[in-house]
């Protein structure tokens, strides 16, 4: 009997799922290091790595069965508790750094703004600190087991540079071939899974499913379209939204401030260890009072920092009004389908660090993200067929679905769901349902071994998703030369929305010169909401796009041409069976190629 | 090199170091064997029963005779588990010369080390170790809440404690001769044989399921970790 592998490689936690030919998936133990003296097993593997001081373990501390005493970092549950207390030496929301198009990916910059590590490490060593122990552990459980063609979730949001790293991360962990899956589909497939054969009594062919994805620190939206006849249904993914920065843990903060001006007005100020207590004591709190809208108020203790609990407990209590107020009008408000989030903050000036979003407001978001995939649904007349006809584009400002899959710790609470359904059923004139039965705290790694058995054995239905986003590289005008104005920068469609795993698509009838030999720049570009464009499709101007990389190389010239040679090349994208996009540039007269991943290197 | 299909070239690195006592799997309770470590968890469960009990008594809702009642029952399911624990006859060996294993871990430390998490998450030892004598009830209720929900979590991390008895309490119930006799206590006026005919105070409880944290620190300088490390803010370079 075969074993298939998912792997939730998330912002806040991992997890790992199993699936064999018959049965349920599960969920797989995660052995971590637990506290200062003890390792044990969880099925999260909380997705923070912490670098203690060289003073601070002098015999190496807490180590794991395969570890050597060298190890000079710890992960997972240690690591986020001790790093809680020790910011400055804790490394989380590495993934987040990993599709940060500004920071240096390969770069030691983690953590971030750190003034007292010495050796710090890069957005991706931390992806393959992590998929290295996932790795040790399942070895640890079963010495014989492969981790070949297991699957590894990323957001939807993930642009081909971040996939392009996290397969890179992969392979430097020693997990051999691996295929990455977005987060809101392998929901879904656990979905899926966990019907059977009943799903297709909830969704019919012509329905829009909105997969809404709000985990702690992160929000993810896809769409996807049911077509087909009734007998036989098709999946596919039709639009996925930009990478955002919020999620329940922005709840649990702000309530978490609230109380601690009610307190600060009463005279009583906590210092940061009891206001992390009392962010942990309001996360139990609001999902108390998101349960029980009858309750009123929950009692909060917050205890002391020395060894006096009783005589120091600071007692104080988080109310219904407060919860109601900030974590779901706040967060969730009923806005019209014109209300777009707020994108920058009024300062003029940005901290650096992660671009976290600015406006906490996620209907606001989803309302952007459902205006940008209608956008991109009517550019392509292909993708107006798959959603059933441009009908459903002229009834709302919004591409509405028409029922919603949920998914992420945030939806536990019926309220917050609710909420959302309320919310899209204003905007459509009608009601949305809810997609029954999800599990919204481990679908993502159970769907994810689910697609690997699925792509192993080619048993099961499948979601048709392309590549996400269309891509394009800058190139350089051949107009006349005009006194005091840069020629604007083109854009050439190298790579169409919606390229499939194995596909590959040429550039066709046109030739392009290369400069060899000396360095040159090269601008690569990217798009959510333009499927209508073609491979091979001219853009005026370059600015409209989201520029996704730029990249300073020498490229050298080919056997029997001089250095700073114009060569002529053809182009053709690549989608490989891994869905990784490479560019390739083919000069036909000494049958040379050069290969440029998006992520972005040359070989 | 293509990041993508290239293949991991040095699983050999990987040497897994397990051995079956070892594995680091959840134990389970339909497993035939118990390990000789259960003991140490039974213990370390009956003094979080304990602790949480000592903390209802100071609930200003809680009835005082019932919480009396549960943490009797606590040590009674404490015996009842040191009851069915098996001789620990058997210790773990290394599976192969080339990995061996520390020693394995005496009960002491296992139970302390347990006992640092209730204290890490809980406060239970501040809590126990601190004069009330002149607390008010609402200062001990506020700090019980702290034990209370640390406490709790640590249980349901550790442990999968289900009731044992499915009635309610006060329900009638008779216990047939050859019945499971370590899963009850018989209080009262009780007679020489079976049937034993009575009502039920307390359903009990049992761990289906206990997945304690292996301490990896202990040496010869001390035996066992610490139950709470001195805590000291340091301040910048």
């Amino acid at each position: 009997m075969s074993n298939y592998f998912g792997i939730d490689l998330g912002t806040s936690n991992c997890a790992m799922a199993k699936a064999t030919d018959a049965g349920l998936p599960e969920i797989l133990p995660i052995t971590q290091v637990i506290n200062a003296s003890g390792i044990g097993e969880r099925q999260l593997l909380p997705s923070s790595l912490y670098l203690p001081a060289s003073g601070e373990f002098p015999e190496g501390g807490p180590q794991l069965p395969w570890q050597d005493r060298e190890t000079s970092s710890f992960l997972g549950t240690f690591a986020r508790d001790q790093g809680s207390l020790q910011p400055d030496r804790l490394i989380a929301s590495a993934k987040s750094w990993l599709c940060h198009p500004h920071a240096d990916r390969r770069g030691p910059i983690l953590p971030w703004g750190s003034t007292t590590v010495e050796t710090k490490l890069s957005p991706l060593e931390v992806s393959r600190h992590l998929l290295s122990h996932l790795l040790a552990n399942l070895r640890s459980l079963n010495p014989d087991t492969e981790l070949e063609h297991a699957v590894i979730t990323v957001p939807a949001s993930f642009d081909e540079a971040a996939r392009a790293l996290t397969l890179e991360a992969a392979t430097q962990a020693g997990l051999g071939e691996v295929t990455l899956l977005e987060e809101p589909q392998a929901a879904f497939y656990a979905w899926l899974e966990n019907q059977g054969t009943e799903w297709r009594k909830q969704v019919k062919s012509g329905d829009l499913l909105l997969v809404c994805d709000v985990g702690g620190g992160t929000a993810d939206f896809s769409l996807i379209a049911v077509t087909g006849k009734d007998g036989n249904l098709a999946l596919e993914r039709i639009a996925v939204g930009e990478h955002l920065l919020l999620g329940g843990d922005n709840m649990d903060l702000a309530l978490a401030h609230a109380v601690s001006e009610k307190l600060s007005t009463a005279g009583t100020n906590l210092d940061e260890w009891q206001f992390l207590a009392l962010v942990q004591a309001v996360r139990a709190g609001k999902e108390a009072l998101l349960l029980n809208p009858s309750l009123q108020e929950t009692p909060i203790s917050i205890p002391s920092r020395g060894r006096k609990l009783i005589a120091s407990t600071i007692s104080t209590s988080l109310s219904q009004e407060d919860v109601q107020h900030i974590a779901v009008d706040g967060f969730f408000p009923i806005v019209g389908p014109e209300e777009m989030p707020v994108l920058r903050r009024a300062g003029g000036l940005r901290e650096s660090g992660l671009p976290y979003a600015a406006d906490a407001a996620i209907s606001k978001h989803l309302a952007r993200f459902l205006s940008r995939a209608k956008a991109n649904a009517t550019s392509s007349p292909q993708l107006i067929e798959v959603i059933g006809g441009s009908e459903r584009l002229n009834r709302s400002p919004l591409l509405l679905p028409d029922a919603v899959l949920f998914n992420g710790g945030v939806f536990n609470a019926a309220a917050l769901r609710q909420r959302v359904l309320k919310q899209l059923s204003q905007w459509a004139g009608t009601q949305i349902r809810e997609l029954e039965g999800s599990r919204p705290d481990h679908a993502v790694a159970l769907g994810a071994c689910v697609y690997a058995r699925l792509r192993a054995t080619g048993d099961g239905l499948r979601i048709k998703s392309g590549t996400a986003r269309s891509y394009y590289i800058g190139m350089e005008s051949s107009g006349m030369a005009v006194p005091g104005r840069l020629p604007a920068t083109k854009a050439l469609c190298v790579a169409p929305q919606g390229m499939e795993e194995g596909s590959r698509l040429a550039v066709s009838g046109q030739e392009f010169f290369l400069y060899t030999g000396e360095s040159s720049e090269f601008r690569f570009f990217q798009s959510e909401v333009r499927a209508g464009d073609q491979v091979g499709q001219l853009l005026p101007n370059a600015n409209e796009l989201e520029e996704s990389a730029r990249l300073r190389i020498e490229i050298p010239p080919p056997t029997g041409h001089q250095a700073g040679e114009e060569i002529p090349v053809r182009l053709e994208a690549r989608v490989t069976e891994l869905g990784n996009l490479e560019l390739h540039f083919l000069h036909p007269a000494s049958s040379e190629s050069w290969k440029l991943e998006f992520n972005v290197r040359l070989q | 090199m293509n990041g993508s299909s290239a293949k991991g070239t040095e699983k050999s690195n990987a040497k897994p170091v397990t051995n079956g006592a070892e594995s680091p799997l959840p134990r389970n309770a339909s497993s035939p064997t118990i390990p000789p470590r259960m003991k140490n968890s039974l213990i370390a469960c009956g003094i979080v029963l304990l602790g949480l009990n000592a903390a209802s008594v100071y609930l200003p809702t809680q009835n005082l005779t019932l919480a009396a009642q549960t943490a009797s029952a606590a040590i009674g399911m404490v015996l009842v588990f040191l009851a069915i624990r098996p001789q620990p006859n058997q210790e773990p060996k290394p599976s192969s010369p080339s990995a061996p294993l520390p020693q394995p871990p005496r009960a002491e430390a296992e139970i302390v080390a347990f006992l640092a998490l209730l204290q890490q998450h809980g406060r239970l030892v501040d809590f126990a170790k601190e004069d009330i004598a002149s607390a008010s009830d609402a200062q001990i209720g506020s700090a019980a809440r702290v034990v209370h929900a640390g406490c709790r979590k640590i249980l349901d991390e550790y442990f999968e404690i289900t009731p044992l008895q499915n009635a309610e309490e006060g329900a009638s119930l008779t216990l047939e001769a050859g019945y499971d006799a370590p899963a009850y206590r018989l209080l009262g006026s009780v007679p020489e044989h079976p049937p034993y005919k009575g009502k039920l105070l307390h359903p009990g409880w049992i761990a289906q399921s206990v997945k304690l944290p292996r301490i990896t620190d202990t040496n010869e300088k001390r035996p066992w970790p610490v139950l709470a490390p001195a805590e000291v803010e340091v301040n910048g370079n």
